[in-house]
Formats: C-alpha cells, sequence, structure tokens
C-alpha cells in the first residue's frame, strides 16, 4: 500500500517523538484498531501534522484511510500540549489544537512579547504618532488582568468615574516582571 | 437568536478558563513573580528609592538575620525572613483613593464628616505628591459604643485596596501581638505590624480596636511598642523583638478607635489626630440604614429575594436607631417579613429594641 498524499518535506507525522503523549497514544489506538479489523499489522503513520493541524493521509485501502480520517478527527480535539479536549484555536496566524488553560498561557505570553515591543518600538503609529500610554481598554483581558493593580495610573473623569492607564515608562519598569510572566507561562522557568 | 446565545455563552466560558488558567499559574509562582515587582528594576539599576516606594529594611542586614537563623535552625524565623527577602526590600506605598471613593464613603457615614475631610485633604496632597503617595497621620476614632467606628476603618481599608489586620486590645494580654516576642520564648512570634508589612504594599491599615480598654501587666504593657510606632522618625527603626530587624513602619495607616480617650496616657493621645465621631442624628439615619441594609442584603444569603431599596416609611422608622440597633433590627424585621409569607419590609416589623434596658440587671429584693 502506498499513501496518495503528497506531504511537505516540514511537516512533521504523529508518531515523531516530539508529538505529545495523547496524540500519540491515540494514533496507536487507531492502528491497533486496523490490526484487529485485517489481521495484520500497520507500520507506517495514518496522521501527517501541518502547521500543528492533524491531517489525514489517503490510502489505498479504504478501511486505512477511513481510520486515517477518524483519527485525525480526533486529533483535532485533543490539546497537543496537555491531551486536555481542546479544539483548533488561532494566535497571531497560527493555528494550533489547544484547550482552554494552554490557549489562555499562550495568548498572555503572546499578548506580553507585544506589549513589550510596542514599549520599546520607534515607529510611528499611523497618524504619525508613538504610543505614550495604554489605557486599560486597549489592553486585552488577560494582560489587564494581570497587571498588578498599585502599577496603574488613574486620573478623575468629570463624571466621578476614573480613567486607568499605564504610561510608556510604567510599561518599560515592567519589562522584568512581564518577560518573568511570560516565561512562567511558557514553562520555561 | 437561540443559537447566538449559546455561542456568546460557549465563548464566555472558554475564556473563563483562559482566566482561571492564567490566575493559576501565577498564584503557583507568586513568591517569585512578586520579587520581580515594578520597582525590582529600579533597586538593581540606580541604587535609589523611587518615588512611590520606600526601602523597608537593609537587605544586608536583613542577609546577616538569615544567615545567622539559619546557623541555629530556627525554622520558622527563617522562613519569615526568606519570604521577606523575596518580596525584596523595596516597597511600594499606597496610591490616594478616588473622589468617588470618597463619596460613597461619605454618603454611606455621613456623621464621619471630620475624618473624611482630614482623608480628602491628604488625597489632595497626595495627588501633588511625586509617584503620587497617600499618607494618613495616626487616627483616634472615639465615641459612644455602635456609632460604627469599627465599620467605618474596615471601609476606609477597602477603599485603599491594601493590606489590613485588626488588633483587639482589649483581649490582648501583652504587647507581643503588636511587635512580637522575643524568640527565647517558646511560642515566641512575630507582631501584627511585621505580617502586615509583609506584602506589595507597606501602607496597610493597622487597626487597634478598644485602645482605651488595653490592659497589661506592669512588665509587659500592652502599647509600649506603640509609641515608637506612632512617632513617624521612630517609626522608621521599628523592630519586631521576634525578628529583630530594623523595619520603616513609618506609611503603616494606624487608626484605633475607643469610647473614652481621657483613659489613654497623654503621650500616646498627642500622637494621634483625635476625632469624636458623634452619635448620628436623625437626618444621618436613612443614609446609614441604606449602607447598611446594602452590606445586609449582600453578606446575607436571604438578601437577593429582598428589593435593592427600603420603603420611605421604614426608613423612617429607622432614624430613632443607632447604627449597631440597625443590623439587629433589619435582620429581625426581614425575619418577622418573612414570616408572614411577605418579601417587602412593613413599618410595623420594625422593633427598635431599648439598649439601656436590655444591659440593666432586674433588681432583686422588695419593689
Amino acid at each position: 500500500m502506498s499513501t496518495d498524499t503528497e506531504i511537505d518535506n516540514d511537516a512533521e507525522l504523529a508518531t515523531e517523538p516530539q508529538w505529545p503523549a495523547p496524540w500519540k497514544r491515540l494514533h496507536q489506538q487507531y492502528i491497533e484498531r486496523y490490526g484487529n479489523i485485517r489481521c495484520e499489522r500497520w507500520h507506517g503513520p495514518l496522521v501527517w501534522v501541518d502547521g500543528g493541524i492533524p491531517k489525514p493521509l489517503q490510502f489505498d485501502d479504504r478501511v486505512l484511510t477511513g481510520l486515517a480520517r477518524k483519527a485525525a478527527k480526533v486529533m483535532r480535539c485533543v490539546c497537543a500540549q496537555c491531551g486536555r479536549s481542546g479544539k483548533m484555536r488561532n494566535l497571531d496566524g497560527d493555528c494550533r489544537v489547544r484547550c482552554g488553560a494552554c490557549q489562555g498561557k499562550a495568548s498572555l505570553a503572546s499578548q506580553i512579547r507585544q506589549l513589550i515591543a510596542a514599549a520599546y518600538s520607534d515607529r510611528a503609529g499611523p497618524f504619525d504618532e508613538y504610543k505614550v500610554t495604554w489605557h486599560e481598554h486597549e489592553l486585552p483581558l488577560l494582560l489587564r488582568e494581570c497587571i498588578p493593580p498599585y502599577c496603574w495610573r488613574t486620573t478623575e473623569l468629570p463624571n466621578g468615574w476614573e480613567l486607568k492607564y499605564l504610561g510608556k515608562e510604567d510599561v518599560t519598569t515592567l519589562v522584568p516582571w512581564l518577560s518573568r510572566l511570560a516565561s512562567v507561562m511558557q514553562d520555561r522557568v | 437568536m437561540h443559537k447566538e446565545f449559546h455561542k456568546t455563552r460557549r465563548a464566555n466560558r472558554d475564556l473563563a478558563e483562559q482566566l482561571n488558567a492564567v490566575a493559576q499559574v501565577i498564584r503557583k509562582h507568586e513568591v517569585h513573580l512578586a520579587a520581580l515587582l515594578p520597582v525590582y528594576g529600579w533597586q538593581d539599576n540606580s541604587g535609589t528609592v523611587p518615588p512611590g516606594s520606600i526601602e523597608l529594611f537593609d537587605l544586608k542586614m536583613l542577609e546577616a538575620r538569615l544567615k545567622d537563623a539559619s546557623r541555629r535552625s530556627e525554622k520558622v524565623l527563617e522562613g519569615e525572613l526568606k519570604k521577606a527577602k523575596i518580596l525584596g526590600s523595596l516597597r511600594t506605598l499606597a496610591k490616594p483613593p478616588s473622589l468617588r471613593v470618597l463619596q460613597d464613603l461619605a454618603r454611606d457615614f455621613p456623621h464621619f464628616t471630620e475624618v473624611i475631610d482630614l482623608i480628602r485633604q491628604r488625597v489632595s496632597l497626595a495627588r501633588v505628591t511625586p509617584g503620587q503617595v497617600f499618607l494618613l497621620p495616626p487616627i483616634l476614632l472615639s465615641g459612644s459604643p455602635g456609632v460604627g467606628k469599627t465599620a467605618f476603618v474596615e471601609a476606609l481599608a477597602k477603599c485603599l485596596g491594601q493590606g489590613f489586620c485588626r488588633l483587639d486590645l482589649a483581649a490582648a494580654t501583652a504587647g507581643f501581638a503588636l511587635a512580637g516576642s522575643h524568640e527565647s520564648w517558646s511560642s515566641a512570634r512575630h507582631g501584627a505590624v511585621w505580617t502586615l508589612l509583609q506584602s506589595p504594599c507597606a501602607s496597610g491599615v493597622l487597626m487597634l480596636e478598644e485602645i482605651d480598654k488595653a490592659a497589661g501587666s506592669g512588665s509587659y504593657p500592652v502599647l509600649g511598642s506603640l509609641y515608637s510606632l506612632l512617632e513617624p522618625v521612630s517609626a522608621k527603626h521599628f523592630k519586631d523583638e521576634y525578628i529583630d530587624l530594623e523595619v520603616n513602619a513609618s506609611s503603616v495607616i494606624v487608626v484605633a478607635t475607643c469610647n473614652d480617650p481621657d483613659l489613654l496616657e497623654p503621650a500616646l493621645r498627642s500622637r494621634f489626630r483625635c476625632f469624636t465621631i458623634p452619635v448620628p442624628g436623625p437626618k444621618d439615619m436613612p443614609a446609614i440604614a441604606r449602607s447598611v441594609y446594602r452590606q445586609l442584603r449582600e453578606s446575607r444569603p436571604w438578601g437577593v429575594v429582598f428589593p435593592p431599596e427600603l420603603p420611605h416609611a421604614v426608613l423612617d422608622r429607622l432614624k430613632a436607631a443607632t447604627p449597631r440597633q440597625l443590623s439587629r433590627a433589619l435582620e429581625e424585621a426581614h425575619a418577622r417579613a418573612a414570616e408572614d409569607g411577605r418579601l417587602k419590609l412593613q413599618p410595623d416589623d420594625i422593633v427598635i429594641e431599648d439598649e439601656s434596658r436590655a444591659a440593666t440587671k432586674p433588681k432583686l429584693g422588695f419593689v
């Protein structure tokens, strides 16, 4: 039997050692299921992973094709990082299968990177302005919740409400802490 | 419509899951992250104290004390010192509360006008200070029982949003509770001031309840350590006897309550800004009643089934009560209304107990 699908050199097969244990376990289950149906062992992969998304390989054997399709479908609902139930999520144009918790951590790390980049950026904005303040509502929700409450500056509005914001110097002062937070979120501590 | 609702609900649940995960990781690494507070960078680069923060202790002295503690295998003391080292020697100071928050405080406590005026002035002062540092002098609130002194201090601490520590001095047997006890004691422990200072912000609120009733034997005076804590110069070198390390406790906000300020030593009384809280008049009572009712509704499980506002007739009836009687009368009134199968109060539900009569014992003998 041979595979019909052309696979990129960059694409990785699900049996590669770097892939998470839950995916490998699932893949193994489908290989075993094939053995039970056909009474012979299949030694190759059923699924290939394109940019973080499992995709089925095409086979001449319709049983193998069906199993590959099912395996890829199930794998697309299992978080690639922790093995919990997840879904395909897009983060900065990069599509991955993640659960809510892993997505939260990855998003926060990405948001921190973007904030730091903006704080150190010497490029002017669309109206020729340089970013010097970040109002509370401008920051993404996850990042907003993580900024310690005493770091916010406040200004009184005429109606008695207060506006919270961070100055450029506040963000640059927060950089060591934010970088550390991003590392923690990516389990790099 | 139905589909859209479920989609939104799923998205909200997903966002909640993300927030929970992030909060869990932060909680797990809290100590390490606390060591990298914003001020940390300043400490490393310039060695000077930035505006809006203070140097709580000398790091070298802490390290020497830590070494000494670990040599003597003093596990508890070592743990406390390690925690302080991780938090760093630089701590932030409280930022002034917003005017809106002060307006709410003035609305809920109309008879605390003088105190709120002082706070408002200090807020204005803080706004022109570099780093917007909010400091309050030691405050002594005196007044008859049940006028709402404790409730006010709790509300003030909530407004500031920093640490809060309550110490009932009527029940304290010695000054250990405030400034710790010497490590030679078997049950040695640090005091409330050190506990309050072990947070990223050094401007916590220390509430000393019933300061006029503080008793203690001559050898262990309860209020002895207060003399140095309340004096700005000596507070910078405050020493907890257990930790045995000089800390700058000058930014701790001390608020004491008492019934009779004349019972205090003049030297101690002169260290406080004294305010006599009047018994709220009938025109103040509706606002206080609304505030007490709001708190009751929030804190009691039955609160949700009753309407958010009290009827005017009920408010009129409550004018004769003191703030302490209010809470009791309202709770009992709700029970009466529920017994009658009503979810709305009526003036007849309010029964104000006469405190003086309840407190007196029935006389014995011939009448």
